[in-house]
């Protein structure tokens, strides 16, 4: 049929773009970049924190979908950074629905406890933007329907402190809320696992998974499921709150007057720094902004880079960033 | 694991119809319901007009080729809502705290309901209804969102009201147009 309409492509020139297609522990990402790193590389030491529960008991973790998918009005950066660390919209943002599901962090709602934040988590950032925070012992804490799941880590802990030693088992126990840089969010704990496909400057389209331990019974991953819906899902108690917000930062931060402003990101700072028991830079406290410093300073780096070269050969000095080199050397040796 | 109303229509249509009387009531109902929620009358809407068995399940439907024969979605699968009574009640509790800024100032939303077809099913007193919805929700200044939808109910009778025993949300969109759904279709 071609020839009669006097085609004139040659097919073979025309094929689709490849994508390099890379696992980690059985987690898939695609990249367009023939000159990137590979996805290992890429992750880096972030790894070691991600085998935390890719590995965990043995079995590691996988994703339940279908995925539900929403339009967002909003900057890709704005959850990205929500998620690799702003721990400190929690109490205010969520407030209510903190108060009605109660748990743990029941505590947070409306910021009016006085909590002792240095001894309840921490900060992580790494090369090339990755960064979480973590609050300890809280896993499982924003579930409501939670005694199977309670069970379910406790029986795996045993297997993970063997595997991983004690560090990760502390990790293992904890609520993480994660970026993998550029745009892909998880909270481990909560069970929602989110990519945050950019559609222009203004608008995301959201996909949400639930994010399970392979061991999980299929009791457990059904109400898993449903836990992590009525949570973080399109409808959650607590997602709607943050579309809210992430819709009218990027609104308001379109003004003329908005625009002449400076991105302020100093919580935190300076305590922080290189530590003896985790890779990459920690931050004392899981309300700081450790792991924003790292996502934006990160960003700014390939922003400015006209090659992965340029990237690479600050593979040894991306840190230098972070000034106070001794902040838990002196910190550990005093406590 | 709760039942699942069965949208099957071919069976629907040998099932007896509801006598126009009845149609009457279950349409008025439907209006007050609605009215109910338009006026953020949420704990009026659960107390009076949910049964304490609730499934309320607006499932994730995933846009398919006409090939694709996978199964539909499960109450066991993937969903936007799949709530039981508590679940609501936290819900709809958390509207209550006065602390939730994303509604404050509050969304304005209005539902059209229509296509009312209500049958009877083998248990008296339970009825089988289908209807569309159309939700226009203003938010803000400018934001304007139309969802658009499918229900599939069981009515309970209660004296000279329903209450709603189970329903099935059909969302037209696959991809959905709004930042939430934090609101009762």
């Amino acid at each position: 049929m071609e020839q009669r309409c006097h085609a004139q492509v040659d097919k073979k020139e025309c094929g689709l773009p490849q994508v390099r297609v890379e696992s980690y522990r059985g987690f898939l990402y695609g990249c367009f970049d023939a000159d990137a790193p590979s996805l290992e590389e890429y992750l880096g030491e972030f790894g070691w924190f991600l085998d935390t529960w890719m590995i965990g008991a043995g079995n590691g973790a996988e994703l339940l979908g279908p995925p539900s998918k929403s339009i967002l009005d909003c900057n890709w950066k704005v959850p990205a950074e929500n998620f690799v660390g702003d721990a400190y919209h929690v109490g205010w943002t969520h407030a209510a629905a903190l108060e009605v599901m109660g748990g743990e962090l029941a505590e947070l709602a409306g910021n009016r406890a006085d909590m002792p934040f240095d001894d309840l988590g921490k900060q992580f950032t790494t090369r090339h933007g990755h960064g979480f925070g973590v609050i300890h012992n809280a896993a499982t804490s924003i579930h409501t329907d939670r005694a199977a799941y309670d069970q379910f880590m406790a029986d795996q802990l045993p297997k993970v402190t063997k595997n991983l030693g004690q560090e990760r088992a502390n990790l293992f126990n904890g609520h993480w809320n994660c970026t993998l840089f550029p745009n892909n969010s998880f909270l481990y704990g909560t069970n929602t696992f989110k990519v945050w496909h950019p559609r222009g400057p203004h608008q995301i389209e959201v996909w949400t998974w639930t994010l399970v331990h392979k061991d999980m019974d299929p009791e457990l991953r059904k109400k898993i499921q449903k836990g992590a819906a009525f949570s973080f899902g399109t409808a959650g108690t607590l997602l709607a709150d943050d579309g809210e917000n992430m819709m009218t930062c990027t609104y308001s931060n379109r003004g003329a007057l908005t625009r002449r402003g400076t991105l302020q990101s100093t919580m935190g700072m300076n305590h922080e720094g290189p530590h003896p028991d985790y890779p990459g830079i920690v931050g004392a406290s899981f309300i700081g902004e450790t792991s924003y410093r790292g996502f934006y300073r990160f960003y700014k780096e390939i922003l400015k880079a006209e090659k992965w070269d340029a990237v690479r050969a600050k593979d040894d000095s991306w840190d230098s960033t972070f000034e106070n080199r001794d902040f838990w050397v002196n910190n550990l040796n005093t406590a | 694991m709760q039942s699942d109303i069965q949208p099957n229509v071919a069976s629907a249509a040998n099932a007896p119809r509801v006598s126009a009387e009845l149609q009457h009531q279950i349409e008025q109902h439907y209006y007050t319901e609605a009215r109910m929620l338009q006026n953020g009358q949420f704990r009026e809407w659960l107390d009076q007009l949910v049964a304490p068995d609730i499934h309320y399940w607006l499932p994730v439907y995933e846009q398919r080729f006409r090939r694709d024969k996978r199964p539909a979605p499960t109450p066991d699968d993937a969903a936007i809502y799949n709530d039981d009574f508590s679940m609501l009640k936290m819900r709809v509790d958390r509207l209550y705290t006065g602390q939730v800024w994303m509604e404050d100032p509050p969304s304005r939303i209005r539902y059209s309901i229509s296509n009312v077809e209500a049958y009877h099913t083998d248990e008296p007193g339970e009825l089988q209804v289908f209807s569309n919805f159309t939700i226009q929700r203003h938010r803000r200044q400018t934001e304007h969102y139309t969802h658009t939808g499918g229900r599939e109910d069981l009515l309970r009778q209660d004296g000279t009201t329903f209450r709603l025993a189970r329903r099935k949300i059909d969302l037209d969109a696959r991809v959905v147009q709004d930042k939430n759904l934090y609101f009762f279709a």
